[in-house]
């Protein structure tokens, strides 16, 4: 149906810091989104602030960098809580690395700033975004700062995602069609599984919990085993 | 009877006898030595008038001592008691095989052919009659012979022997003679044995019981219902069960059809080849598709020469609830609208949702193993055959059947499934928008498009991408789905508020019993929602794939997302006929009453904003489920709570169907129906045969006899013995010692026996 239907990759922008670390990321992802599963999806990514009228035409936020940046103003954070809280998703994806430092240092203080009662939990192996569509046991990205996501949920439904592997890193291809940056130390295995991570994650935001159904269990414990 | 007197002495005093001895001993002694202290006294006159006053001073002295008293006895000679006891129940009405005689006729002859035998009994005992059924009542001799009324409705013998016990606990009871069927219909847990409790009462009783049956001429010729086990609530659309015991009286190789009915609706029949059998159980099955009340009844046909009709044909209630809503949630591809959707469902914990998401399609390259996919087979072939009529309702959602049609699955195949589903098993369907939904999934031309309440283009949809707002009509203005609020402009305005959709499915309004809700504001104004009552099922279809925009977009532009979340409860509410959506409930306090009880009709009616409807007149009418004859009508109108009751109290036992009918002024507003019966309990007639093995155990256990009527001399064959026996019914008791009479007879023989010896000289 129309094009505001299909999953569009909605890149956050802010004021200062560096918000567009990888460029080309998105767009690559979305190539194999639609190429490797049956979502309907825009090519084109688009880039959104925290108070654009817009925000909430797209349920999926993808927000990168690998600086520090300036607090969102206040009513950027109540926006961004109510998309969160009535159901749109989060994807943060530290292109740096660093923990404590930077991009990770603004994350951390934005999300204590959205969700004071709450704090960010290592996502287990077991949670839905490592089977929503391929089976995977760990978190991939063009660095293995750590091998897994982190999040805050609200109720079953995890909200914000956040890697610190640069997974916009692995995805990036230029124009050219070459891969825009190396991947350490997995190589082009872990530029696979860093791909499969991407879509699962945008599968769970389209799926939620979806796979933990009772019906899906036997067939995944047993294809885990 | 006879009365005589009884004289008793008793002494109170001394109570030990070695005590009373050494009295004796030392009056003796003292006697003595009085004799000796006197023997020097003459003359021997005057010596023996002082032996003879001090004999009866010490005599008087013991006298005392040993206190005597008279006691006086009043004693009755009576006659020994025995009791007749006739069961009155109805059973006993019963006509015995190709005979016209009853089995209480048979009791009748027993007393006018040994009417010698009870005259002589009368002249030696005393007789008791007793009736009992599951209590005792006193009769007379003249009640048996001017017709005795049997009316009980249960035989109770163990009841009946306990009472027994007690009324006659201090009587000089000979013995019982007890007239009965032994039909006795008192259910005890199986792990208890009747005949072991019955003989253990019977022994209790101290007094042979003699019981009489009629014999096995008098079997009467029955087929009969005596059981039936059943849940007396079930889920819709699940197998319900019941087991029908029937019981075969004096026939042979009967060919029974036995039928199963809702109402006067035949749901099933059944063969049986009866044989040599005499008890034969049946299991009946059925999966009802709509909630409420019903009366469902199991019958057999009469036969030639059977003693009673009434146990051909047994009736029951049944309430058919709703367990969770099961819903089978299809989806052609993870989208948003799936996405929203599918939260609102997993919130709902009335909701056992099971979904299928195509994540991938045939012409997806995943580049991954299939073991590395998480992704499952689509149990095509168990969902759309034996596991459809578990659901309640299915949702296509942008889902193209195609794909599976395979010459391995057949999906067509199971698209007809889905519409029986629908038409003949009460299920809801629902479709929903997308580029893959209607005629670009397919469905144009198949069995799913019979039940859609749209018509499809015979080619693809052409979808209209532009972004409009949703426009309600009439019609869905005052429809539960699509009503928000109570007030219809305040409606109006909500529909105006809501968030712009983006796209729409082209589909056609059909012109039969669908109902377009909302269209699309676009060229042609093609329906939006569309519902229909189709078959017993509904549908419903929603020609867009973006309606999660009434829920993401509403809070982003500071709304709420309660109208997208009470747009899909109240579709899956109408999708899945919520009794709640009813307009007019009717209700009764009791499914099942005693003749003469109070039964009252409750009547709730809802605006089509759920909200109680005041001033609303209701016509209340109760008939005969079987003659279909009016009982009670009323009528009245709802009060400020939308309710009307009514009370109503009916003498005659069967079922009753209530039907209320409301309408504001000329408009009708809804019916409804409702069963309720009114019975007094009757187990008399679930088993006809005579139980003389259950009499005779309870004769043999009380030393007793059984014996078969007709019994025409039965003076030769049984004797009583009939010991004397009294009763003490008065007691005198006189004292002899505590008076004054006997202290001055003391004083008086003392003094002159001490003037005499003074006289004499002695000290």
């Amino acid at each position: 149906m129309g094009d505001a239907s299909k999953f569009t990759f909605a890149q956050l922008e802010y004021s200062d810091g560096n918000w567009n670390t990888r460029p080309n990321a998105g767009k690559r992802l979305m190539w194999e989104l639609i190429k490797r599963t049956s979502i309907e999806a825009r090519i084109d990514i688009i880039t959104l602030r925290l108070h654009d009228p817009e925000l909430f035409e797209y349920p999926f936020l993808y927000l990168s960098g690998s600086r520090e940046f300036s607090p969102f103003s206040e009513k950027e954070i109540q926006n961004l809580k109510l998309y969160l809280e009535f159901g749109g998703t989060l994807f943060i994806d530290d292109s740096m690395g660093k923990s404590n430092f930077g991009f990770d240092k603004s994350i951390r203080r934005e999300i204590k700033r959205l969700f004071p009662n709450r704090q960010l939990e290592r996502l287990s192996p077991d949670h839905s975004i490592f089977k929503s569509f391929y089976l995977l046991d760990q978190a991939y990205g063009r660095i293995r700062e750590k091998p897994f996501l982190e999040g805050i949920s609200i109720e079953d439904r995890t909200v914000i995602i956040y890697s610190q592997n640069d997974m916009g890193g692995a995805w990036a291809k230029d124009p050219l069609g070459t891969w825009e940056y190396e991947v350490i130390p997995g190589g082009e295995a872990q530029r696979t599984m860093a791909f499969r991570l991407g879509i699962n994650i945008i599968m769970y935001a389209l799926t939620g919990n979806y796979k933990q159904d009772q019906v899906h269990l036997p067939f995944i414990l047993k294809r885990q085993l | 009877m006879e009365n005589f007197t009884q004289w008793h002495i008793t002494f109170l005093g001394l109570e030990h006898f070695g005590l009373r001895v050494l009295v004796l001993l030392l009056s003796i002694a003292a006697f003595y030595f009085s004799w000796l202290s006197i023997k020097i006294i003459s003359p021997l006159a005057k010596r023996l008038l002082l032996l003879l006053l001090r004999a009866s001073g010490i005599l008087l002295i013991l006298f005392l001592l040993f206190q005597p008293q008279v006691e006086q006895k009043e004693v009755l000679k009576l006659k020994n008691k025995l009791v007749f006891l006739l069961d009155n129940t109805k059973s006993m009405t019963l006509h015995g095989g190709d005979t016209d005689v009853s089995r209480l006729q048979l009791v009748k002859d027993f007393f006018k052919d040994n009417a010698a035998f009870v005259t002589e009994l009368h002249n030696n005992f005393d007789i008791d009659y007793l009736s009992f059924s599951d209590s005792v009542k006193e009769i007379s001799h003249h009640d048996i012979e001017n017709g005795l009324v049997c009316d009980g409705t249960n035989t109770d013998v163990i009841q009946t022997l306990k009472l027994l016990k007690k009324r006659y606990e201090n009587t000089p009871v000979r013995g019982y003679f007890l007239f009965s069927d032994g039909a006795d219909t008192r259910e005890l847990p199986s792990s208890v044995n009747k005949l072991e409790i019955l003989s253990n009462s019977a022994n209790d009783l101290s007094a042979p019981v003699f019981t009489f049956s009629p014999n096995n001429r008098f079997e009467t010729r029955d087929v009969s219902i005596s059981h039936i086990s059943y849940n007396y609530f079930t889920f819709a659309r699940n197998p319900w069960k019941a087991r029908a015991t029937i019981k075969i009286l004096g026939y042979k190789n009967l060919r029974l059809p036995i039928t199963l009915k809702q109402g006067t609706e035949i749901i099933l029949t059944r063969m049986l080849e009866t044989g040599n059998e005499k008890e034969l159980e049946v299991d009946l099955s059925f999966s009802p598709y709509t909630t409420g009340s019903f009366l469902y009844t199991i019958s057999l046909p009469l036969q030639a020469h059977e003693a009673i009709t009434e146990n051909n044909q047994v009736s029951f209630l049944v309430k058919v609830v709703r367990d969770k809503i099961r819903i089978m949630h299809v989806c052609g591809q993870p989208s948003w609208d799936e996405r929203f959707l599918r939260g609102v469902l997993k919130s709902d914990p009335n909701i056992d949702l099971i979904s299928f998401f195509i994540l991938r399609t045939p012409t997806d390259s995943s580049g991954a193993r299939s073991e590395e996919l998480s992704l499952i087979p689509f149990p095509v072939d168990e969902l759309f055959t034996q596991a459809l009529n578990s659901f309640d309702l299915v949702i296509f959602q942008n889902f193209d059947y195609r794909p599976y049609d395979s010459s391995f699955f057949r999906f067509s195949h199971y698209l007809k499934n889905l519409r029986d589903f629908v038409t003949q098993q009460g299920g809801g369907f629902m479709m929903i928008g997308g580029d893959n939904s209607f005629s670009n999934g397919g469905y144009n031309g198949t069995a799913l498009e019979e039940i859609l309440p749209v018509r499809l283009s015979p080619e693809k949809d052409s979808i209209d991408n532009s972004r409009r707002k949703a426009v309600i009509t009439d019609d869905g203005n005052r429809h539960p789905v699509t009503t928000f609020e109570n007030n219809p402009e305040r409606n109006l305005e909500i529909w105006k508020e809501l968030p712009e959709l983006d796209g729409c499915n082209i589909t056609f309004p059909r012109n039969d019993d669908a109902v377009s809700l909302a269209t699309y504001p676009s060229q042609g104004n093609p329906p939006l929602i569309s519902v229909r009552d189709v078959g017993e099922g509904r549908s419903m279809a929603i020609a867009t794939d973006s309606l999660w925009r009434w829920n993401f977009i509403s809070i982003g532009k500071g709304g709420s997302n309660r109208y997208y979340i009470r747009f899909w409860q109240n579709a899956i509410k109408w999708l899945t006929k919520d009794p709640v959506l009813n307009p007019v409930n009717i209700s009764v306090n009791k499914e099942t009453a005693l003749p003469g009880e109070e039964v009252q009709i409750k009547v709730d009616v809802l605006g089509s904003n759920y909200q109680p409807l005041k001033d609303v007149h209701v016509e209340i009418d109760v008939t005969n489920e079987f003659s279909g004859k009016s009982v009670f009508a009323t009528h009245g109108t709802t009060g400020n709570n939308g309710q009307y009751i009514s009370h109503l109290k009916h003498d005659k036992e069967g079922y009753f169907v209530v039907k209320a009918m409301a309408k504001k002024e000329t408009n009708e507003i809804g019916r409804d129906h409702t069963v309720f019966r009114i019975a007094s309990e009757n187990r008399e007639f679930k088993d006809l045969s005579i139980r003389r093995d259950l009499l005779g155990a309870l004769a043999t256990a009380s030393e007793g006899r059984h014996f078969d009527l007709p019994t025409k001399n039965i003076k030769g064959t049984l004797s009583l013995e009939n010991p004397p026996v009294v009763k003490l019914v008065g007691k005198r008791q006189i004292s002899l010692w505590d008076n004054g009479y006997i202290f001055i007879i003391i004083v008086f023989i003392v003094s002159t026996e001490w003037w005499i010896r003074k006289r004499s000289g002695l000290s």
